[in-house]
């Protein structure tokens, strides 16, 4: 099993970590934006959903907000390129941003140069922003070793899982590859943004693609001093997300499973992971 | 040359370099390396669980070797063992949290390790 095994056995992680679910391990849950222009739409329910999985459409159930505390991995990079002034501008940013997480999320911090660090958690936010201050680091930018890594530790706290990314360049120097890190990170459960401030070519790349895949966002060619906002962006988004659950067939057929979602009335733009893998990675 | 010849797509070649690198008991990182890179050759032939041992046994000799946590972790994933990928990932980033080798340090450890070996190998020929 993978992909959607993975989901299953995150589900069954229950001695270690807080189950979310109380109505069993076999169902694929699915975060949802709903957004009109850049605002969040709030107030929809089950029934407004429509959600397909390979074709065959799905009955839903909405998952009450009251479950859906989130894990947010912050994934920064501290290569030598970005300067002093940044550095902590960078710091004042994620400390901000782990402040207004609530009380009973989850919170990691992870910082990448050439390799990677594990800064603190997964625990509780306030512990996690303590550890701010300290960040320090040079070297060159594993970009994607960086993204598998906090995309898999997403997996080890209770929560919604998502991954922040910080970086301000592009991929120089990681072990995995791009093929490597599409593989699982298809698979994998965890909404992943970037912020980068370099400004990033227009071709596919895969971090893009994962981004994409994995229902999350992309900004690049951003000033350092929009950090804040942009961070603040990705939390009003997280936190607005609609948490939907299906029961696939049982067994789901082995493989890519494409999940599409739309409104069944009214307008907005509608973004979720676009699938999952059920049994082993072809 | 055994890196090379992975890239190069000669798997069998670089196999028994590194096999034979592994045999020679050099310093202890390179052995890890070594092993590093017998897994990228078991996984470039599908054989993910022959990849995991190697991954494991490169770990054993060096549990600070931040590559094969990724590559072990990843190697989990990619056969559905999603939780002992998050363990592995988690335990070995905690392990390193001080701190890995940086490459100049891998470089010079590895060049020194690869020395020793080259002597070690220079004095049996001339035995």
């Amino acid at each position: 099993m993978s992909g959607v095994g993975l989901l299953f056995v995150l589900a069954a992680l229950s001695d270690v970590r807080t189950p979310r679910f109380s109505s069993g391990t076999d169902q694929v849950r699915l975060d949802v934006v709903v957004s009109r222009g850049a605002e969040p739409i709030a107030g929809l329910s089950a029934e407004d959903f429509e959600v397909r999985d390979n074709g065959a459409r799905q009955e839903v159930q909405l998952v009450s907000r009251d479950e859906r505390a989130v894990h947010a991995v912050l994934v920064l990079d501290f290569s030598s390129s970005l300067l002093d002034e940044a550095r902590e501008k960078l710091k004042a940013a994620a400390a901000s941003f782990l402040g207004k997480l609530d009380p009973n999320d989850h919170a990691t911090l992870l910082t990448f140069t050439h390799d990677l660090r594990l800064i603190s958690g997964p625990t509780l936010p306030g512990a996690v922003q303590f550890q701010v201050k300290k960040l320090d680091g040079s070297g060159s930018t594993a970009l994607y070793d960086a993204v598998y890594a906090g995309m898999t530790v997403a997996g080890a706290a209770p929560g919604r899982p998502f991954v922040l990314v910080f970086t301000d360049g592009i991929n120089y120097f990681s072990w995995l590859g791009e093929a490597q890190l599409l593989d699982v990170a298809r698979g994998l459960e965890p909404t992943v943004y970037v912020v980068s401030t370099g400004k990033w070519p227009e071709s596919e790349d895969v971090v893009r693609r994962v981004v994409r895949e994995s229902g999350g966002r992309l900004w690049h060619g951003r000033s350092i001093d929009q950090l804040d906002e942009d961070f603040d962006r990705v939390l009003a988004e997280v936190k607005n997300r609609y948490l939907l659950t299906y029961s696939p067939p049982d067994p789901p057929r082995p493989g890519w499973h494409e999940i599409k979602v739309k409104l069944r009335r009214g307008k907005g733009q509608v973004r979720a992971r676009r699938g999952y893998f059920a049994g082993p990675l072809p | 040359m055994a890196r090379v010849e992975l890239v190069r797509g000669h798997r069998d070649e670089a196999r028994r370099a590194l096999e034979a690198l592994v045999e020679t008991r050099p310093h202890p990182t390179l052995v890890a390396y070594a092993r590093l890179f017998l897994g990228e050759v078991e996984l470039r032939e599908a054989h993910v669980e022959a990849a995991i041992a190697q991954y494991r046994e490169a770990l054993k000799v060096d549990p600070r070797l931040q590559p094969a946590q990724i590559a072990l972790s990843h190697a989990l994933t990619r056969v559905g063992r999603g939780e002992e990928a998050i363990g592995v990932l988690i335990d070995g980033l905690r392990a390193t949290s001080d701190g890995v080798h940086g490459w100049m340090g891998y470089h010079t450890t590895t060049l020194h390790g690869y020395r020793l070996a080259m002597d070690r190998l220079w004095a049996e020929v001339r035995e």
